[in-house]
């Protein structure tokens, strides 16, 4: 049995780049084109009855317009060339955003056409002055782990309506799904020393928490002078405050009491988002990884990324941080 | 004027290589920061020399240079200055800190407080200072060096990648090769001969210069090519973090500031390629196991020169 | 297979749908002509109505309102006095439905069915009137309807770029022009098939040209008609002007006032029947002399049955039917111009043996009235030697008596017309001549008849064809005398014969009544001649070429091709056009060629590099060109130098600025350093 669906596959395969060339590109008259062939049956007929050959010529005419259609839209299609620019990564749950650049030949201006997949989401675009463009589109993600987008449909009803050109991309692209991240309150029976959170080591100078005055030094800023003091006893008092810098943290899988994979890993990607956000330095220890302490973006999508990949068989090694 | 700016960067090229021996390539990279107006990030250990090439840049054009020690105590104020308050006239005034200077090298940047680093990258920014409402125009020509440890060490506060992106370039000195250390050990070159150094570009000239960077020609087939680097910077197999526009724009202007140092009206790839690992390196993170410079070399072995579209 | 699961904006946008209602209005134009004119008002009333509801100042009519307002519109056709199940109805209610179909588009897909009717309106406009500006129109209309199906498919965004009209149309234009090949051979070579059943007929198109009776004054009413009644075209032999009398139908029933064809009335197909009966056509009573004429004719669209041929015509093919009485007659009423090929011996003797009926009905006369004629007819038959010397006679008297050839002659009463012209008025023209002519012939028991058509034409500038016009309508007689047969007698050329010569601009020159009532005539302005007469040859173009391709043009075209091939090479040549067509359209649409757009010298540096891979030395993508021309001059030094001049060039070409503005010689250097390399 022909199998139409392997065979689309096995005719494109993934790649990072695709340019919609002829064995590519698929056209078929669109349903409404029946409504068209009927007209121009009837204009046969009434061209047979009447003898009149200008009802001839349009109906004629209707016929090479159906024809020279298959090509308009075959050629809105045709060359478009579609790069992979990034599948960015989310957390499970939310929807992966796969970003594409659509460049166009130099000289074939592009009209509506759609990009979508099924049920998900739909991108209508045109090139016409533009070289180039990109465009997003967004996918709905399940389960944590690499995440290849599906085949996407390409297709087009310009420049008439009476064709549906269409063609298949599959991007060969990875967007990385991460736990969905649910903190999950723990026991607090079980003593945690490297969750040490609370017992940060002070900076001084910092503008977080009130630590008492101190005397005023040159270079102080008057907004933290404190005024009060200064009415009472004449003298320039300063108030000081602290920052928190906490100690490395380190979030280790062994110590969560948490049971099953799932939850620990939600439980860790939420910890990550909430220590990234409160710019803290964190480390992750899970089974069979470690990442150093560290902060910033980069830091936080390691460790994503490890979480999203735990237990997860190829190229595990090659994403360590 | 091309030909005697081009003598006085030749000029002030030879006399640098006579204080920091067998890093010609690095001087002219700091040469090429400097003239294209965007601060220098040295990565390297204690010891390399990096103040004596700060010292050196501001002895041959004949800025006012200061240097500040950061260290995880130094507090802004230290660094950008403070209002002051005078108890006998019983008025604030502004003390200006050192970064008020042509030349200013933050040493050791990593080792201060985030807060402290973003004092400094943000005057570095805004070419101003903001305090207590007032600001303080930094001076023109304003160019900053800063060092830091390559390894994270304990206690360090590694730069975020935002503000890494600040440094037009970085670059690592690196142990000196064999006859240049030998040269050193001798004791004729050095720190010594920095007193040396005679003042050969003004200030004015300097600003000349400056001006003349963003004129330097480049084609189409050019930005063609140097957009295909930064397309691949942005390559999600290799890259975490690609290459910003505003680092693309580094890009363009420090192979400019390049040319002109060759002598140049006109950009070639090769200027681009010269500049582009120190352009590169600290700003993009790699997915993998190969980072900062290695990567960016991966990435420009990867790019075809040739080719373009006309449009 | 495309997925269902779509989400397609599928509302018609706000400049879609202006579009659509100028592609209405402009499809729907052309009926106003023919239909009645309060179509025009219902017409724009909806449009005003839709337009309104796209601007949201009234609502999306209810279905209640939208039944009513369709009933009144079927029940306004249904009063306005046209048949049911007429053409004309039935175009009515499209063209009403199509209003209204407006009123109701929403999605996309009914704007589709809404261009789609209109297509077929277009062709519809087409039965009313085949002119040369009805056909530009269409063509007109097509490409607003197609720019209305192009408009409605562009997404939002770009319908408000500034030129999405423009831009619409240009499209719409180019597509359609692209269309013209294929249209143009599948017009050629489309089978034509006879009409599949018989088509109800149109009330609206009025009768033109010559009717089928003859009462005095009518044929002075055509004559101030300056339309095309037909072209004509010889091969061969062309007849003279007193040779050009063309046969259009025989009037033999007199009953004292006005001449019809046969004693009741009867209509086309009962007519056709009943001459079917009484007269049909033997090709042996035609005794075939002297050369022939072989010519081709095109009727206009007159929605009457006549053709008009030389006599006796011996030949003639397509739908027509022939007669005992020489007649020519179509099959249906001419309702579009109308292409026959016919052959006419003008030389040849007819019925030489006259049937009873025949002698009966061409000797018939009202049994009393026009006394006067009768006794005068007597008496010079008396007089005569024989039944020729008395035509002579007959005629002489009209020559050389105060007879005036008049298209203003004066009223002659309800009785004794022919008394009354032939003593008392003695003024009139060819229908007077011709009726009291034969009036006078059967007085005495000769049998006669009389003939109406056309007489003489204007031959175009070159020759090719002559014109003729409904001015030229004229009215002569037969006589049939024993031993001879039927012969031709034209009393009008005895009173007036620069009608015969000169047309009848000539004969009622001195009168100024040619086209008398018809003051915008191009006939009149001399000036316009030059204009008129290429206008004229342009429409005859149109009418051969066009109009008149049928099922005989194909198979004459077919024949000529096919006496220069056979049938084999003549489907390769046909495959071969097709195919030439689309790629005549591949590449139209810039769908040939490499899809490359890198700039010429890239090229040529990429082959640069594919020589010096030939020799061994590969190009690793960062190297420069400066760096590879240094790498492979010093592996290959007997070629350093034009590897070190090539170079050079492209790196100038690429890097340099200013060197962008001349590139050709560049490019030229570049070829031929290549072709050095080797």
């Amino acid at each position: 049995m022909f199998n139409f669906q392997q065979w689309v596959n096995r005719r494109i395969p993934p790649a990072k780049e695709v340019t919609l060339t002829q064995r590519k590109i698929f056209i078929l008259p669109s349903k409404i084109s029946m409504g068209l062939m009927m007209i121009i049956f009837l204009l046969f007929l009434v061209g047979i009855n009447f003898q009149n050959s200008l009802v001839y010529i349009v109906c004629f005419w209707l016929i090479a317009l159906l024809v020279i259609n298959i090509f308009y839209t075959y050629r809105n299609l045709s060359g478009l060339t579609i790069k992979a620019i990034s599948a960015e990564s989310c957390f499970a749950g939310e929807k992966m955003v796969l970003e594409l650049e659509v460049s166009r030949p130099v000289k074939q201006r592009k009209s509506a056409i759609y990009f979508g997949w099924q049920n998900e989401d739909l991108v209508e675009l045109n090139l016409q002055e533009e070289q180039s463009t990109r465009i997003k589109l967004s996918h709905s993600s399940k389960q944590r782990g690499r995440f290849t987008p599906p085949r996407l449909d390409i297709f087009t009803r310009f420049p008439t309506g009476l064709n549906t050109a269409w063609s298949y991309a599959s991007m060969d692209v990875q967007g990385i799904v991460y736990p969905e991240p649910i903190e999950i309150s723990q026991p607090s029976d079980q003593h945690n020393s490297d969750d040490d959170m609370t017992d940060g080591r002070e900076i001084s100078g910092g503008t977080s928490d009130f630590a008492g005055t101190r005397e005023y030094q040159p270079g102080d800023s008057p907004k933290h002078i404190h005024w009060g003091q200064y009415a009472k006893t004449g003298d320039l008092y300063t108030k000081s405050f602290v920052d928190y810098e906490s100690q490395d943290i380190w979030l280790d899988w062994q110590s969560l009491n948490i049971s099953g994979t799932e939850p620990r890993l939600s439980h860790l990607s939420a910890m990550i988002i909430e220590f990234h956000e409160a710019h803290k330095q964190y480390g992750l220890r899970i089974p069979g990884k470690e990442i150093q302490p560290s902060k910033g973006e980069a830091h936080k999508i390691r460790c994503l990324t490890a979480l999203a990949l735990f237990g997860l068989p190829q190229e595990e090694a090659s994403y360590a941080g | 004027m091309t030909q005697t700016a081009q003598a006085l960067i030749n000029l002030a090229s030879s006399q640098l290589n006579n204080v920091i021996l067998g890093k010609s390539n690095q001087v002219r990279l700091a040469l090429t920061a400097l003239l294209a107006g965007g601060h220098l990030l040295l990565e390297d250990l204690p010891g390399m020399g990096k103040t004596t090439l700060a010292h050196g840049l501001s002895n041959v054009f004949g800025l006012e240079y200061k240097r500040v020690q950061f260290t995880s105590d130094l507090l802004p104020a230290d660094v950008i200055g403070a209002t002051v308050f005078d108890a006998k006239t019983s008025e604030f005034n502004f003390r200006a800190g050192p970064i008020f200077s042509d030349i200013f090298l933050a040493d050791e940047l990593n080792r201060a407080t985030p807060r402290a680093q973003s004092a400094l990258l943000e005057a570095m920014e805004e070419r101003q200072v903001s305090i207590d409402g007032e600001s303080h125009m930094l001076p023109d020509p304003f160019f900053v060096i800063a060092t830091q440890n390559p390894q994270s060490q304990s206690g360090t506060f590694p730069l975020p990648e935002s503000q890494l992106d600040r440094f037009l370039l970085r670059v690592s000195l690196g142990y000196p090769d064999q006859g240049s250390e030998r040269a050193l050990l001798r004791g004729k070159h050095g720190r010594k001969s920095l007193d040396a150094m005679q003042q050969c570009i003004t200030k004015e000239q300097l600003l000349t210069i400056q001006a003349r960077v963003p004129k330097i020609n480049m084609t189409d087939a050019l930005l063609d090519y140097v957009q295909r680097l930064v397309a691949q910077t942005r390559e999600q197999d290799l890259v975490l973090l690609g290459l910003s526009p505003r680092g693309s724009l580094a890009l363009v202007r420090s192979a400019q500031s390049w040319a002109l140092i060759q002598g140049r009206d006109h950009v070639l790839p090769e200027d681009v390629q010269a500049v582009f690992v120190a352009v590169a390196g600290h700003r993009i993170v790699g997915r993998r196991e190969t980072q900062g410079d290695q990567l960016a070399r991966q990435i420009l072995n990867m790019v075809d020169v040739v080719g373009g579209v006309r449009v | 297979m495309l997925g269902k699961g779509y989400q397609l904006s599928q509302q018609v946008t706000y400049r879609g749908m202006i579009w659509l209602l100028a592609a209405q209005l402009v499809v729907m134009l052309p009926f106003a002509f023919y239909l009645p004119i309060w179509l025009i008002p219902v017409m724009l009333a909806s449009t005003f109505w839709r337009i309104r509801v796209i601007k949201g100042e009234s609502g999306q009519p209810k279905l209640v309102v939208r039944l009513f307002v369709i009933a009144l519109g079927i029940a306004g056709v249904m009063f306005s006095g046209m048949t049911l199940l007429s053409l004309d109805t039935m175009v009515s209610l499209l063209l009403l439905g199509f209003a209204f179909k407006s009123l109701e588009v929403i999605r996309q897909r009914d704007a589709l069915v809404v261009v789609f009717i209109g297509f077929f309106l277009v062709a519809i406009s087409f039965l009313f009137s085949q002119s040369i500006p009805a056909g530009a129109y269409g063509i007109f209309a097509l490409i607003i309807l197609t720019g209305a199906l192009i408009a409605n498919q562009q997404s939002p965004a770009q319908q408000l770029s500034q030129n999405s009209t423009r831009s619409s149309l240009k499209m719409a234009s180019a597509m359609l022009i692209q269309c013209v090949p294929l249209m143009i051979l599948v017009f050629i070579f489309m089978p034509r098939f006879s009409p599949l059943w018989s088509i109800p007929s149109f009330e609206s198109h009025a009768k033109t040209g010559i009717t089928d009776t003859m009462a005095p004054g009518d044929i002075a009413n055509l004559s101030k008609s300056d339309e095309l009644a037909f072209r004509a075209s010889f091969t061969g032999r062309k007849p003279a002007a007193d040779e050009m009398y063309w046969r259009g139908l025989v009037l033999n029933h007199f009953d004292g006032k006005s001449w019809q064809q046969l004693p009741e009335e009867y209509d086309t197909d009962e007519l056709k029947d009943q001459l079917q009966a009484i007269i049909p056509w033997k090709r042996n009573s035609v005794e075939v002399k002297g050369e022939p004429f072989r010519y081709e004719v095109i009727y206009e669209k007159t929605g009457q049955p006549w053709l008009f041929t030389l006599t006796p015509t011996t030949k003639v093919d397509g739908q027509t039917i022939q007669f005992g009485d020489y007649r020519v007659m179509s099959r249906g009423d001419i309702q579009s111009p109308l292409m026959v090929n016919a052959v006419s011996y003008p030389d040849s003797k007819r019925d030489l043996e006259l049937t009873e009926y025949a002698r009966q009905s061409s000797l018939q006369l009202p049994s009393n009235g026009d006394e006067k004629t009768r006794a005068f007819a007597r008496a010079l038959r008396a007089d005569s030697s024989n039944d020729a010397d008395y035509v002579n006679k007959v005629l002489r008297r009209f020559a050389e008596k105060a007879y005036f050839y008049t298209l203003r002659p004066p009223l002659l009463g309800d009785e004794d017309t022919i008394d009354k012209f032939l003593f008392e008025s003695q003024k009139g023209f060819c229908s007077h001549y011709s009726g009291s002519f034969v009036y006078l012939m059967r007085a005495v028991g000769i049998p006669a008849r009389i003939v109406v058509g056309y007489l003489g034409g204007e031959w175009n500038k070159n020759g090719d064809y002559l014109a003729v016009r409904q001015y030229d309508a004229h009215a002569w007689a037969e006589v049939w005398l024993e031993g001879e047969g039927w012969r031709r007698v034209d009393p009008t050329a005895w009173v007036a014969p620069s009608r015969v010569e000169g047309g009848l601009e000539a004969a009622v020159d001195y009168e100024g009544s040619f086209l008398e009532g018809n003051l915008f005539s191009t006939h009149h302005f001399k000036w316009l001649d030059g204009i008129r007469e290429k206008m004229d040859a342009l429409q005859y173009g149109w009418r051969r070429w066009i109009l008149g391709y049928d099922n005989e043009s194909q198979k004459n075209l077919l024949k000529s091709i096919l006496d220069k091939m056979s049938s084999v090479p003549l489907a390769a040549l046909v495959g071969a056009l097709f195919l030439g067509i689309f790629l005549l359209w591949f590449a139209m649409l810039g769908l040939l060629g490499r899809k490359t757009y890198e700039a010429y010298e890239h090229q040529l540096y990429r082959k640069f590099c594919k020589r010096m891979e030939k020799h061994g030395i590969l190009r690793e993508p960062q190297q420069t060109p400066y760096e590879f021309a240094l790498i492979a001059s010093e592996k290959l030094p007997n070629k350093a130098n034009v590897i070190r001049d090539f170079s050079t060039l492209y790196q100038q070409l690429c890097y340099v600025p200013g060197g962008t503005a001349e590139r050709e010689a560049p490019h030229q250097k570049m070829r031929k350093l290549l072709r050095e390399l080797g």
